[in-house]
Parts: structure tokens; C-alpha cells; sequence
């Protein structure tokens, strides 16, 4: 791709800090979202995937520590991007950067908005603490955002206490109050993990209109592959810290290459399967705790195509197999592996 | 690997029972732990106060009346080192302006403190006959926190009263969480009116400033009453008030407790409701009840010693911690004995001790939480 | 085929609001308002809808660990026929051992206080029905059966990951024989690659024992996996009800249609269109009139839906719907698959 990335993670490695001992949480991702573009980071829980999100803004608790890599991070395209890990976490610039350039979106719409103050004050208040807006002109932003988010009657929501809105609709105000600012980048972290499907189905939809009528990239977290295919653009799949392969999402949901990938995939159920008799292929095992890390690749010891004497001293390196997908493997499939989703 | 010393950890960890999780994290809290010394001090003291002490709490000194403090030394005026303890020898001395008999320090004469001398008889737990107590002088005598104006010793009147305000505190709150845990138990699992008549009860009780409600109480025991009688009345009277509190928490807690789905399913394993109660219930239960006793703890001791020290609850010959700051209450004798003050600093430490306790075991009964 | 439940105008409703003091409550909560099914031996029945449709009451109501306000519940177990919902006490906790539960978090229905093997084998115990070495064998055994470890069965819950701790949970569960298990949301919090095993699990259990599973999940595709027939609920009430097929291919019921084109596809070729309801859900306290379903319908007629309530009847052959149209209308089911 031509264009350069608006966010470019080189190396990053998160450690979790006992005493004086570091257990790695993440290692070596290296992540490039480009401008307008969907990347979902794809994961089961405690593969770190929110880690690395947190890690972006410079969010991450203080056990947790950035011990290598870059976070370059160029939101008007000048060619000089800004290293965010080098920030310091509680500095002017990385404050500018949250929530004007980068914002973020989470999981639990409950308890992102104050109970206190009402849903207009609080997306008023990012307006005008960025945009240096005038009280009525911020208002007048926040009403047309929450019409966008398709929040019905606006003019008498922005009004209205956040407990007052149901789930789904905290979660639309929760997107406009991250696209109030105008932000070249936002962070998803399971935005529709708590909601049910046909609530789902409207914010990924909001979200998708948003996307192509703002052009903001989002870097999107989850861990359900059936919102993976329909969201994404690219995508990043993540196990025991590290990113195991990453490719466009056709690569991925097509022809994916690491056998975890693969597993993964055959583990989804799908109403296909009870007519077929078929029966779901779970990977053996369970993640192992941060403090197992097998040594070699982590997946190895889970692994139906783990080669003993290599899989599990070396670490794989990358492989390139198309400009876009990228796989760290030791097994070559050789052919393209069978189309696993249609 | 420097992970090695981690990865055993977690290995004992996943074999540990919830009382190994709890000491282990209890075992982290450095102010509990004092706070736990503190209290196991204070319970030995309970325990042997007459063999600790080096008097009897009513036999009178009349050679050291109102005597101060007498300091415990190694080292003689010209830096000499004894291995055994001495005190200086005090002589009774006229003072030549108000003709009063004072006692002073003879430096040139030595006491020696000897351990497990033969000192007053008494009966340890009312029942062993014994002479033998831990430390006393051969000759002359040792007030390690001085006298009082009748010439009793602090140190051990200090010692017994800690025996008097602690069994008090113990008994208070031993009646306080039975009458909490019927109180409670019944609003929780029954629930509905009798939830709701239990609940305001306890909102009216709670409403009454408990000063003014304790006076009342303690001015309504017959004075000929026996000191004995008072004790127990007065005990009885603290449960009264303190159940209030423990009632709340354990209903709360049974309430919270039905509807968690491991008590579901223990239903569903067709346990029987008393089975569900002890088995499932109580456990879990158990080590927040007992944060909240140690945490009611002072409060009875507070009350007690404040009841007392207005004169309205325990009194001679039982002697308390707020009895004995009850003959600290004028200003002429904390002039001339300011050590009479000093049972209140044994009442601010086994008050904070309690509470250190409680909070490393609040702390600690939930293990599980990160 | 025998028939192991069968639920007959089932209502649980709850008060709502803070009581009057020694009064009545205001208000109620319809959580079960009215359903009517049956089980039959040896399948799953899944019953989807999303939070707050009163799934799980319906779950916990049918095997009464929820008392039902109204409504008959009645089983057949081991050729028995039982009325549960009239039972006392007392034979209710012996009826237990054929009905059983597997819940959603295993974090929260393993006692923490217990060794793995004191929970499974609680039920033998509280029964009287083995103790000692036959009680340890008995234990053993149905761990095996759950691929649980039997090396680590003197360890506390806390020393297992969710995967296992569920595999724990239905180790208890199975621990009598029961022949009815009521599953809600057995694998909703796992991860993906652990609810496979959670299910393919629950599957081969199902025919090794002749299992008969009531299986609750706001997940269709876990749904879709495991069930034979489908009900679906909206507001406590029954929508619609067939066999997994026909729900998620031609669903009758307009609420099912917007369940089903909700799914997201696998394949990022095939894109999703689902059909957005208006609205918000109603407050289940005060249920709209008419059709519950009419305010967010966008097929709905002003007259009919608004006042009327639509039967809940047979369409076709084993194919109940609550919906005035039913018939006429021509609904989308979910993409492809």
C-alpha cells in the first residue's frame, strides 16, 4: 500500500511488573493501520489485545510497562510522525492526542458516561475542551452528532441522564461523543460485546456509516470473527501477545495460514453444520497462564501441525506471502488451505 | 529462570483452601499483622493478669502513696552494667514547706528485680491457689507506673482492669452477634413483614443518640445492685445497642447469598435448607461476620470505658479501664499523678489494634478479588 | 416421541417497586407472561431472545427454582409422569435429581469454599445416595465423563480456567443421572475456541446419557449448533417456535426476522443486511397493547396489532407463531449458511 499508515506499531512490547521481575504481556506487535480503514485485532481473552489498545493512548496501569518498540503516530499525514511511546504518559501532548486525535470507544457503555451530568453536557464538555466552541455552537454540534448516531428526537436527548438511556443508545452516544472531535483514529475496544444482536447489528452499522462519511481509520478489538467479516478491512490475529498473522480480511477469512487461525475458524459454529452432522473442531487445551509461556511459538503445545525440535525452541519468524498477509509459521501450507467460511 | 519463584507460587496456590488464600493475603497487611500482636499481647494479659502483675489490684503500698513511676535500669550512676535489673530504692522524706511526706529517689541503694518471686498470694482464674508472680523485688518494692492516692499499684490495676474491659468487650459483643445473627437471620430468609418490622426496629433503635440512651439504661440499674450484677447488666446493656449493626450485615449478606447461583445449584443438589445454611451459607459468610466482630470490637470497649468513666458503669471493687480513668477525673490529680492517664493509652491501643485487625481481614476474606 | 416437559400457560410475575409497608406491590413484572410447549425426550430445545425477554426465568421457573405465579408444569421421568409445578417441598428436592442445571457463569455457581470433589459429589451426599469409596468412584467416574482431570479433583475452583470450571459445573450437574438438564447460557462467557469444546461436550453427553437439554443463549450461532428446535421470546412470551431450520431460514415472525438477518456472516463477501427494529425494547413492566411486539414492527397494522393479542398457534406441522400475518407475510431468514 502507497499510503502511509496513520498509526505504525514497530516492536511493541508490554510487560506486566512484579516486584522486580517483567512477564511479558505482548511482544514484537507490529500493527499498520492505514487512513479510512477498518483493522480489527482479533483474540481470545488475555491475548492482549486491549493491553495494546490501552498501551496507544498511554492508558495502561502502572504495573504495566512499555519496555520496547514505537508508536508512531502521524494523524495529518506529514511524513514526521509522533512516537507516543516515548510520550510521557502524563504529559500536555499525549492529553492532546487522547480523545482529539485518538479517541476510544469501550466495551461497558455504563460506565463511560457520568451518572452526574447529563448525556449533552458531557459530549459538550470533549467539544469544547478540544475545539474551543462556543456553549451554543457546541450544543448545536452535539444535537446533529446524536441525530447522525440515529438517536431518536436529539433535541430532547442531549438533555437526558445517561441511566435514562437503554444499552444500545448509550453506546451511540458513547460513539458520537469519541467522533465529537473529529478524531483521525478511533479505538474500539468490544463495542458490541454486551449488547444483543440486533443491537449489534445497528452500532456496527452506525459505525460503518460513520466510517465512510468521516473517513476515521478504527482500529477495532474484538473477539467475535462473524463481526471481524463484516467490519473489517484488515485484520490482526493476536495469541499470547503476539500477532500471529495479519492480512487483508479475505486473506484472512479465506485463505487464513496459521493453523491457530485456522482452528479458530473451525471452532465457530454456524447453522450449516446441523444439517451437515459435522462437529465443531475445538482447539485442545486453553491458553496458558502469562507466566507459561511455552517456549518457541506459544501456540506449539495446542498445535495439530507443531514440528518437535522447532516449533517449540524457535520462534517463527515472519513469513510475506502476499503485499498485504503476513504469517508467522513454521508449517508451510504449500496449496491455498480450503475456503473455510463459505 | 527468575520466573521459577512465580510459578511455584501459583502451583501452591491452586492446591491452597480458602483459609490458606486468607492468611496469605492477611500475611501481607504489616499493620494488621502488628495490630494481631498487639491484640494477642492483650490477650495473655487477659489471661494472667495476677500472675503478670506484681501486686494484687486492692493491697495498698502506705510506705509509697501517690508514687511516680519507677524507671527500670541496667546501668548504675557510674555506668556500671548489671545483668539483672534494678530499681532505685525510694526513702519517705518530709518536705519542709508543706510538711508532707514524700518519697524520693535514693540512688546510692539498688533494688533488684527478681522473676518469679513469691509475692501476694492469689488464685489464678479463681481457682489454683499461687504466690508465684512473674516479677517482684525481694526488698523494698517495684510501681512500675507508680500509685495511686491510696498507694495500689497502676501497673497491676492496669493489667486487671485490661481483663475487667476486654471480657466485657468480648462479652458484649459475644451477645451482640447471637442477638444479631437470630435478629438478622430471621429478615433475611424470611423476608417480607417481618424483614420489614426487624428492619425499621433497628432504623429506631439506631436513631436514639446513644449517649444520652446508655445514661438512661445504666441510671436505671438499682443502685444496692451487687458490682458483680452491674457488670453483667452493663454488658447486657452494650449487646442492646450493638446488635443493631451485625443484624444489618447479615441479613444483607444472606440476601445477596440466596440468589448467588452456587447456592442455586446447591439447592438443585437437593440439600435440605438447614444443609444450605451450614454448608453453602455460613462458610461464606463466616469470614466477613468475623471482620465485622472485630471491627464492633472497640466500640463496646469505648462504650464500656466511657460508661464507666461518668461513673454509671462498672465500679469499685471491679476495676476497668474506664474506672480507672474515673479517679483520674480532677484536675489536683492529674496534676500531681499525671500516670493515672495511663490506662487511656492502653484503651487507644486496643482500639487501634482491633481496628488494624479488621481491616487486613476485610481485606483478606475475599481472596479471590484482585 | 415421549415427552419429558411440558409447559402450559407457564406466568411468573414478579412485584415490582418498593413495597408499601405491609401492603400489596404497585406494579408486577410479566417476566413469563403465558408459555406453552413441550420437550421431547432425547433433543435440545433452544430458546433464544434477547436480555430481558425472560429466558431464564422461563429456565429456572420450568425445574422451580423460580416459583411460577400461574400455569402447570408436568415431566415424565424414568416413564413417571410428575406435576412439578404442584409438588411440595420436600418431593420436589427428590424430583431434582432428574432435573438439573448447568448456569451461565462458572465463576459464580461453584462454591469457592469446596474442593472440586466435594461439589460434584454434594448431590450424593445431600441425598444419601453413596458415601465413601462408592461416593469417590461415582465422582471419579462422571469427572472422566466430563474430560475433567481426575488427578486434580482435591483442588478448588479457583485453581481451574473458565473451560474447565464449566466442565466442573456439569460434572455436578450430571452427577445423579438426571435426564432433564436445563442449560442457560452454559457457554456465553467462554472463548471461542472453548465453547467448542463446551458444546461438542454437551453433545456427546447428550447421547451417551439421553440427555434432554432446555438450551438458553442470546448467541444464534452456538444455538443454531446445538438445538433441534428453537423458541423464540420476546417480552415472556413465546414468538415463535419450530425446528432450527425453519426459525433461521424462513422465520414467520417479524421479531425472528431481525434476530436472524442480525447474525454477521463469516464470509466478508456476503454482507449483512439486517432488518433494524424501531425503537427501543418496552419497559416489561408495562407491556404495550395489543401484539407486544407491534410498537417496533414494521409490518404491523394499525388496527389489529394495536389492540388485539395474536394466538400462539400452529401454522404447520410443528411450527407455532404468535403474529396476526403470519401467513402472509414473506420474511427473511438469516444469510446463506
Amino acid at each position: 500500500m502507497n499510503v502511509k499508515p496513520i498509526l505504525s506499531l514497530k516492536e511493541l512490547s508490554v510487560s506486566l511488573k512484579i516486584d522486580d521481575n517483567y512477564v511479558s504481556v505482548t511482544e514484537d506487535v507490529n500493527l499498520d493501520i492505514h487512513p479510512g480503514r477498518v483493522m480489527a485485532l482479533v483474540g481470545e481473552s488475555g491475548c492482549g489485545k486491549s493491553v495494546t489498545a490501552s498501551a496507544l493512548l498511554r492508558l495502561l496501569p502502572k504495573e504495566l510497562v512499555i519496555v520496547n518498540g514505537e508508536i508512531l503516530f502521524d494523524a495529518q499525514n506529514s511524513g514526521t510522525p509522533i512516537d507516543i511511546a516515548s510520550l510521557s504518559p502524563k504529559g500536555r501532548e499525549i492529553r492532546n492526542i487522547r480523545g482529539n486525535e485518538i479517541a476510544m470507544i469501550f466495551q461497558e457503555p455504563m460506565s463511560s458516561f457520568s451518572p452526574l451530568h447529563t448525556i449533552g453536557n458531557q459530549i459538550e464538555e470533549v467539544i469544547r475542551l478540544h475545539k474551543n466552541s462556543s456553549t451554543n455552537d457546541a450544543r448545536s454540534i452535539v444535537v446533529g452528532l446524536l441525530k447522525k448516531v440515529g438517536i431518536g428526537n436529539p433535541e430532547k436527548a442531549v438533555d437526558r441522564y445517561p441511566h435514562t438511556f437503554s444499552g444500545g443508545m448509550r453506546q451511540r452516544a458513547m460513539i458520537a461523543r469519541a467522533l465529537s472531535c473529529d478524531p483521525a483514529l478511533l479505538i474500539a475496544d468490544e463495542p458490541t460485546t454486551a449488547l444483543d444482536v440486533t443491537i449489534q447489528a445497528q452500532i456496527l452499522n452506525v459505525m460503518k456509516e460513520m466510517q465512510s462519511e468521516y473517513g476515521t481509520a478504527i482500529l477495532f478489538i474484538t473477539h467475535n470473527l462473524g463481526v471481524v467479516a463484516q467490519m473489517a478491512h484488515d485484520v490482526a490475529i493476536m495469541y499470547m501477545g503476539r500477532i500471529i498473522e495479519r492480512g487483508s480480511v479475505t486473506e484472512i477469512m479465506k485463505n487464513p495460514q496459521h493453523p491457530y487461525t485456522i482452528n479458530l475458524l473451525r471452532a465457530v459454529p454456524r447453522l450449516g453444520d446441523l444439517e451437515a452432522q459435522k462437529r465443531l473442531e475445538p482447539i485442545k487445551g486453553s491458553v496458558p497462564s502469562l507466566f507459561e509461556r511455552p517456549d518457541g511459538c506459544a501456540f506449539s503445545p495446542r498445535c495439530e501441525k507443531s514440528m518437535t525440535g522447532q516449533c517449540d525452541r524457535q520462534i517463527p519468524p515472519q513469513r510475506q506471502l502476499s503485499e498485504t498477509h503476513f504469517v508467522s509459521c513454521f508449517w508451510n501450507s504449500q496449496k491455498p488451505t480450503e475456503d473455510y467460511v463459505s | 529462570m527468575i520466573f521459577k519463584k512465580k510459578k511455584n507460587e501459583i502451583r501452591r496456590m491452586d492446591l491452597a483452601s480458602y483459609w490458606q488464600l486468607v492468611w496469605w493475603r492477611f500475611r501481607r497487611h504489616r499493620m494488621a499483622l502488628i495490630g494481631g500482636i498487639l491484640l494477642g499481647m492483650f490477650l495473655l494479659i487477659t489471661l494472667f493478669c495476677e500472675f503478670l502483675s506484681p501486686y494484687g489490684p486492692h493491697s495498698r503500698n502506705t510506705k509509697y502513696t501517690q508514687g511516680s513511676l519507677m524507671g527500670i535500669h541496667f546501668f548504675d550512676e557510674d555506668f556500671n552494667f548489671h545483668l539483672r535489673p534494678f530499681v532505685y530504692a525510694r526513702v519517705n522524706k518530709r518536705d519542709p514547706v508543706t510538711f508532707r511526706l514524700k518519697a524520693e529517689v535514693d540512688t546510692s541503694r539498688q533494688w533488684p528485680i527478681q522473676f518469679f518471686v513469691e509475692g501476694e498470694p492469689y488464685k489464678l482464674w479463681g481457682l489454683f491457689e499461687a504466690r508465684i508472680r512473674l516479677f517482684g523485688t525481694e526488698e523494698g518494692f517495684v510501681h512500675l507506673f507508680g500509685t495511686d492516692q491510696l498507694g495500689r499499684d497502676v501497673f497491676s490495676r492496669i493489667l486487671y482492669a485490661t481483663r475487667t474491659s476486654l471480657s466485657v468487650g468480648a462479652i458484649g459483643v459475644f451477645f451482640a452477634f447471637v442477638l444479631g445473627l437470630i435478629m438478622g437471620g430471621i429478615a433475611g430468609y424470611m423476608g417480607g413483614t417481618v424483614d420489614e418490622f426487624i428492619m425499621r426496629l433497628i432504623e429506631f433503635i439506631r436513631s436514639i443518640p446513644t449517649l444520652p440512651l446508655w445514661l438512661a439504661l445504666a441510671a436505671a440499674l438499682p443502685r444496692e445492685w451487687s458490682a458483680l450484677k452491674v457488670y453483667i447488666a452493663v454488658t447486657v446493656i452494650l449487646a442492646c445497642i450493638g446488635w443493631t449493626n451485625l443484624a444489618r450485615r447479615v441479613r444483607s449478606r444472606l440476601l445477596s447469598l440466596r440468589t448467588e447461583e452456587f447456592i442455586l445449584a446447591a439447592r438443585l443438589s437437593g440439600c435440605s435448607g438447614s444443609r444450605i445454611i451450614s454448608r453453602h451459607m455460613l462458610p461464606s459468610f463466616l469470614s466477613y461476620l468475623i471482620v465485622d466482630l472485630t471491627i464492633s470490637f472497640p466500640y463496646i470497649i469505648l462504650a464500656e470505658t466511657s460508661l464507666s468513666f461518668l461513673g454509671l458503669g462498672l465500679r469499685e471493687p471491679i476495676i476497668s479501664w474506664g474506672v480507672l480513668l474515673f479517679s483520674a477525673q480532677n484536675v489536683r490529680s492529674i496534676v500531681h499523678m499525671p500516670w493515672l492517664l495511663l490506662p487511656s493509652l492502653f484503651v487507644v491501643a486496643a482500639v487501634l489494634a482491633f481496628n488494624f485487625l479488621g481491616d487486613g481481614l476485610r481485606d483478606a476474606a475475599d481472596p479471590f478479588a484482585k | 416421541m415421549k415427552t419429558v416437559i411440558e409447559v402450559n400457560d407457564l406466568k411468573v410475575h414478579f412485584p415490582l417497586g418498593k413495597r408499601r409497608m405491609f401492603g400489596k406491590p404497585k406494579s408486577w413484572l410479566r417476566a413469563v407472561d403465558g408459555v406453552s410447549f413441550k420437550i421431547s425426550k432425547g433433543e435440545t430445545f433452544g430458546l433464544v431472545g434477547e436480555s430481558g425477554s425472560g429466558k431464564t426465568t422461563l429456565g429456572r421457573a420450568i425445574i422451580r427454582l423460580v416459583e411460577p405465579t400461574d400455569g402447570q408444569v408436568s415431566g415424565e421421568f424414568e416413564g413417571v409422569p410428575v406435576n412439578i409445578t404442584d409438588l411440595p417441598q420436600n418431593e420436589l428436592r427428590q424430583q431434582w435429581r432428574h432435573m438439573q442445571m448447568v448456569f451461565q457463569d462458572p465463576y459464580a455457581s461453584l462454591n469457592p469454599r469446596m474442593t472440586v470433589k466435594e461439589i460434584i459429589g454434594e448431590s450424593l451426599l445431600a441425598n444419601k445416595l453413596a458415601s465413601g469409596k462408592a461416593l469417590e468412584n461415582k465422582v471419579r467416574s462422571i469427572a472422566e465423563l466430563c474430560r475433567l482431570d481426575t488427578q486434580q479433583l482435591s483442588r478448588y475452583p479457583h485453581a481451574f480456567s473458565g473451560g474447565q470450571r464449566q466442565r466442573i459445573a456439569i460434572a455436578r450437574a450430571l452427577v445423579m443421572h438426571p435426564e432433564f438438564i436445563v442449560a442457560d447460557e452454559p457457554v456465553s462467557s467462554l472463548d471461542v475456541s472453548i465453547q467448542a469444546q463446551i458444546l461438542n461436550l454437551l453433545k456427546d453427553l447428550q447421547q451417551e446419557l439421553k440427555l434432554t437439554y432446555l438450551f438458553i443463549a442470546h448467541d444464534l450461532s452456538a444455538v443454531a449448533y446445538a438445538c433441534d428446535r428453537v423458541a423464540v421470546m420476546y417480552l415472556g412470551r413465546i414468538v415463535e417456535l419450530a425446528s432450527t431450520e425453519k426459525i433461521y431460514y424462513t422465520p414467520k415472525h417479524p421479531y425472528t426476522e431481525a434476530l436472524m438477518s442480525a447474525i454477521p456472516d463469516l464470509d466478508p463477501d456476503q454482507p449483512m443486511q439486517p432488518v433494524f427494529l424501531k425503537g427501543e425494547q418496552p419497559n416489561p413492566a408495562d407491556p404495550p397493547s395489543g401484539c407486544p411486539f407491534h410498537p417496533r414492527c414494521s409490518y404491523a397494522d394499525k388496527d389489529i396489532c394495536t389492540n388485539r393479542q395474536p394466538e400462539f398457534k400452529e401454522l404447520a406441522k410443528d411450527w407455532f407463531v404468535a403474529c396476526h400475518f403470519a401467513q402472509d407475510l414473506n420474511l427473511k431468514g438469516s444469510k446463506d449458511y
